[in-house]
């Protein structure tokens, strides 16, 4: 196409759109021009626009879904407006943020054969690019799977690898790593990195991880209520902590770090890389020796919980799903106490999901046992047991029915059996707990994503179980929507309930939960307090797992007598602050 | 639904090339439809079952067929009984109500059954022995068109997907105390099935919204001529196996015609059926 050559990947000017059926446009006068190889990453809270944006790229917007648009919207040179999706797609690549729905084959390979077939790429050439993306992912041992019997991280990559085989001029991915382990996420990035560098492929990808954007953008792009609020180099971006705090995008730990620490270092411009903020602290620290001990004497003192007096009880479970001849579990054994607060972390695909189906009785262990509150649950019925134990699914649309908030949280509490006015009290109480008295009445459908994540916790804490586990309540939420449903979580565990919460997100696990457990595939490769674990980096990276960002850089200044086992930002600051004031 | 699913194994019916299943189960449906005789249809049901156990279909499959084959296998029996027209000699078994069971009728009955039977139990042949995904290349190598293969292959698919959506609607409502296994028919139609059915047609609904803007962006429909990442090429055992079944089904035409389209041994069989 002699056309492409001398136009911007990305020109979109003056931009406003609104979808059919709506009032207020979902983007506002956006002007967002991206050269040919450009790397961008757009942040934004919920709701912000970004999915939209993405979608303005290969002319789903206007052209397949409709709506008004205004301002040009010009991709590698065509105007969407005029031009097929299909011819949108020889230039442009899009990941969407739910991979299921846009996994329709009957197995890997021929999922990501799609597009290239559909491109009339030649078959020789076609199984060359297949073989080279399914490496790239880490899905080559799965190539004959229907994508349905994949965990939900590698349904992600699997969408990922189906796009990148066309081998775009642009690639466009929304969230792409919402359920992806930490490392499965950097190597997401990483990769896209490459192929930006190899192959000049611009790379547009909204994300909530503001780690990542600031590791491997060359800009970052703000989006907020339909506009762009900030837009600039990562360092510059992530530097406007009051803007970014205000409208809610994580800022990198990092530069909280420096930002927090700027009158006392004498810093004017912050880093986004932990080797500069590193080096920074190094500099600083040159000569002193932090005695650590008088401030970990309090820590100490708040109580280590007790690892797990049996309140849950796992004995050399293993498990097999019908028709595989691999252990999704194996001889995983542990023991949960009552009132404790428990993460789950590991891999995708380690068995997570699994463990807690197994525990809550939607599978039953091959072999092996599991005793809750004592009691042999083999027999046990999950309709029966879910006054004892709630399980809270990654997705919340698989079970919203009633025409109302309030409805579709009374319906656990009858099919329980309370009376009314136990029913009327255990709603009340679930609406509260989870924040959503003013949707009461609302239609549940009508909610945002988060707070439907938020009614589906509800919906289960109406049915008053003591214990509560927590599947990927992260997933697709932002910042403020992730520290809502770990309070939601807090709270109740407050109130003595059971705790288990599996994610990927390790600042938040490393701020709520006092113990982890950490799962390589198909069993537990450690089990201890937070910080402890959090130490044991090479351990983590087997399971394709690093610490938090807070707890590298502490790592990285264990030698000045800085404490490695650091979990949070404050607790840094805490200690570089009292050093000052020596 | 385990009978249009595929199983994969490694069985030298797995390995045969979906046009080659194709031409197999084209010649015995072929066979099937024409003749009538019982002894050719038996020999192609025999055949079939050959086949099954070469690769390795669970038989448990089978089952089901013949009590799907045996309902109205019955049900033709006792219509055809009570309601074939005698051509010429015939044997009155009972009579009801004034109405005649004839035995040619019962046996004509018999023979559809028998005749459904074996032309069912080639079906999954192909299907439970072939991804979609060849079995669409296969299609596409007969120059149909890939818009048409398409909605083929995407309905062969929804099956799956519907079930997969199910049963995770079905999980999250048990998860909440919801056992409609437990119920009574009235409550079952009052209360069970809404939970379950709401969500379901909601998921569906964005989720075939969210397919079609999939489908779209990864280049369905470019205006290029399509190439197909299978290889339908024909190998030596595919030839090989095309003749074999070609001779078996040409030898059962031959049998047919020598010993009668329709009648078959028994004499029973009317010309009824005979093309």
């Amino acid at each position: 196409m002699p056309e492409t050559e001398t136009h911007n990947a990305i020109e979109l000017v003056n931009l406003t759109y609104t979808y059919p059926e709506q009032d207020q446009p979902a983007l506002k006068d956006v002007t967002l021009v991206i050269e040919k190889g450009e790397y961008v990453v757009v942040v934004g809270p919920n709701g912000a626009g970004k999915t939209t944006l993405c979608l303005h790229m290969n002319g789903v917007i206007p052209n397949v879904l409709g709506g008004r648009i205004k301002g040009k919207s010009e991709i590698m040179g065509l105007n969407t407006r005029r031009h097929h999706v299909y011819d949108m797609a020889l230039h442009v690549g899009i990941v969407l943020q739910d991979p299921e729905a846009q996994l329709f084959t009957s197995d890997v390979r021929s999922e990501v054969a799609f597009a290239a077939e559909n491109l009339g790429v030649p078959r020789e050439e076609m199984i060359k690019r297949i073989d080279w993306i399914l490496d790239v992912v880490r899905l080559k041992d799965f190539v004959d799977r229907p994508p349905a019997q994949l965990s939900g991280g590698q349904k992600q990559r699997l969408a990922i690898a189906s796009s990148l085989v066309m081998q775009p001029n642009i690639i466009v991915l929304d969230e792409p790593t919402s359920q992806l382990d930490p490392i499965g996420s950097q190597e997401v990035f990483s990769v896209l990195r490459d192929l930006n560098k190899e192959l000049d492929m611009t790379v547009l990808i909204s994300t909530h991880k503001s780690d990542y954007a600031a590791k491997f953008a060359d800009r970052v792009v703000v989006l907020n209520e339909g506009k762009i609020v900030a837009e600039g180099p990562p360092e510059n971006v992530f530097s406007q902590v009051d803007l970014l705090d205000k409208i809610n995008v994580q800022v990198p730990a990092i530069t909280r770090v420096e930002w927090e620490m700027k009158s006392e270092l004498g810093i004017t411009d912050f880093s986004i890389h932990l080797d500069e903020t590193s080096a920074k602290l190094k500099k600083f620290l040159k000569g002193k020796n932090i005695v650590w001990e008088t401030l970990t004497d309090q820590e100490k003192t708040s109580e280590t919980p007790a690892l797990g007096e049996g309140y849950v009880e796992l004995d050399q479970v293993t498990f097999q799903y019908p028709g595989t001849k691999v252990n999704a579990l194996q001889d995983v054994s542990l023991s949960v106490g009552k009132g404790e607060f428990v993460g789950i972390i590991g891999q995708n695909g380690a068995g997570k999901t699994t463990l807690v189906k197994n525990i809550i009785g939607l599978l039953k262990p091959t072999s092996g046992k599991i005793l809750i509150d004592g009691k042999d649950i083999s027999e046990e019925l999950v309709e029966e047991m879910a006054q004892t134990i709630g399980l809270v699914l990654q997705n919340p649309d698989a079970q919203l029915f009633a025409m109302s908030v309030e409805e579709e949280v009374a319906f656990g509490a009858i099919n329980m059996g309370f009376s009314e006015v136990e029913v009327a009290e255990q709603v009340e109480y679930a609406i509260a707990a989870t924040g959503l008295e003013e949707f009461k009445e609302n239609y549940p459908f009508n909610l945002s994503f988060g707070d439907r994540r938020k009614l589906s916790v509800a919906a289960v804490v109406s049915m008053n179980p003591d214990i509560l586990i927590f599947d990927e309540p992260t997933t697709g939420q932002d910042y403020k929507g992730r520290r809502e449903l770990a309070d939601i979580a807090r709270n109740l565990n407050e109130r003595g309930r059971t705790i288990i919460m599996i994610t990927h997100d390790m600042d938040l696990i490393a701020e709520y939960t006092r113990r982890l457990i950490v799962m390589g595939t198909s069993r537990i490769l450690v089990d201890g307090p937070t910080e402890e674990i959090f130490q044991q980096v090479d351990l983590l990276a087997e399971t394709f797992i690093e610490p938090p960002q807070i707890t590298q850089l502490a790592q990285s200044l264990e030698k000045y007598g800085v404490p490695g086992e650091i979990l949070a930002v404050e607790e840094l600051c805490q200690i570089l602050k009292k050093e000052m004031g020596k | 639904m385990s009978l249009l699913t595929f199983i994969k194994k490694d069985t030298p019916v797995h390995r045969l090339n979906p046009l080659t299943k194709m031409f197999m189960i084209g010649i015995l449906w072929i066979v099937a439809f024409v003749s009538a005789n019982m002894i050719v249809m038996l020999a192609v049901l025999v055949f079939n079952i050959i086949i099954w156990f070469i690769g390795k279909i669970p038989f448990s499959n089978l089952k089901i067929l013949l009590g799907v084959v045996a309902i109205v296998g019955i049900l033709m029996i006792v219509i055809q009984g009570f309601f074939w027209h005698p051509t010429g000699e015939y044997t009155t078994l009972f009579s009801l109500l004034g109405k005649d069971f004839l035995l040619e009728g019962a046996l004509f009955g018999l023979t559809l059954a028998v005749k459904l039977l074996a032309i069912a139990s080639a079906i999954p042949i192909l299907v439970m022995t072939t991804p979609v995904s060849p079995f669409m290349a296969a299609l596409a190598a007969l120059k149909l068109p890939f818009k048409f293969i398409f909605v083929f292959g995407t309905a062969m698919r929804l099956v799956p997907l519907v079930q997969e959506v199910f049963d995770e609607i079905r999980e999250a409502q048990r998860l909440r105390g919801h056992n409609i296994t437990r119920m009574n028919l009235w409550k079952k139609i009052t209360k069970g099935y809404l939970p379950l059915f709401i969500p379901l047609l909601l998921s569906l609904l964005r989720k075939t919204n969210d397919m079609d803007i999939a489908i779209e962006s990864r280049a369905f429909g470019a205006p290029v001529k399509r190439s197909y990442l299978e290889d339908v090429s024909l190998k030596g055992r595919d030839y090989l196996t095309m003749i074999v079944v070609f001779a078996f089904g040409a030898g059962l035409m031959w049998l047919s015609s020598y010993m009668g389209w329709g009648a078959g041994v028994t004499g029973w069989m009317a010309p009824a059926v005979v093309p």
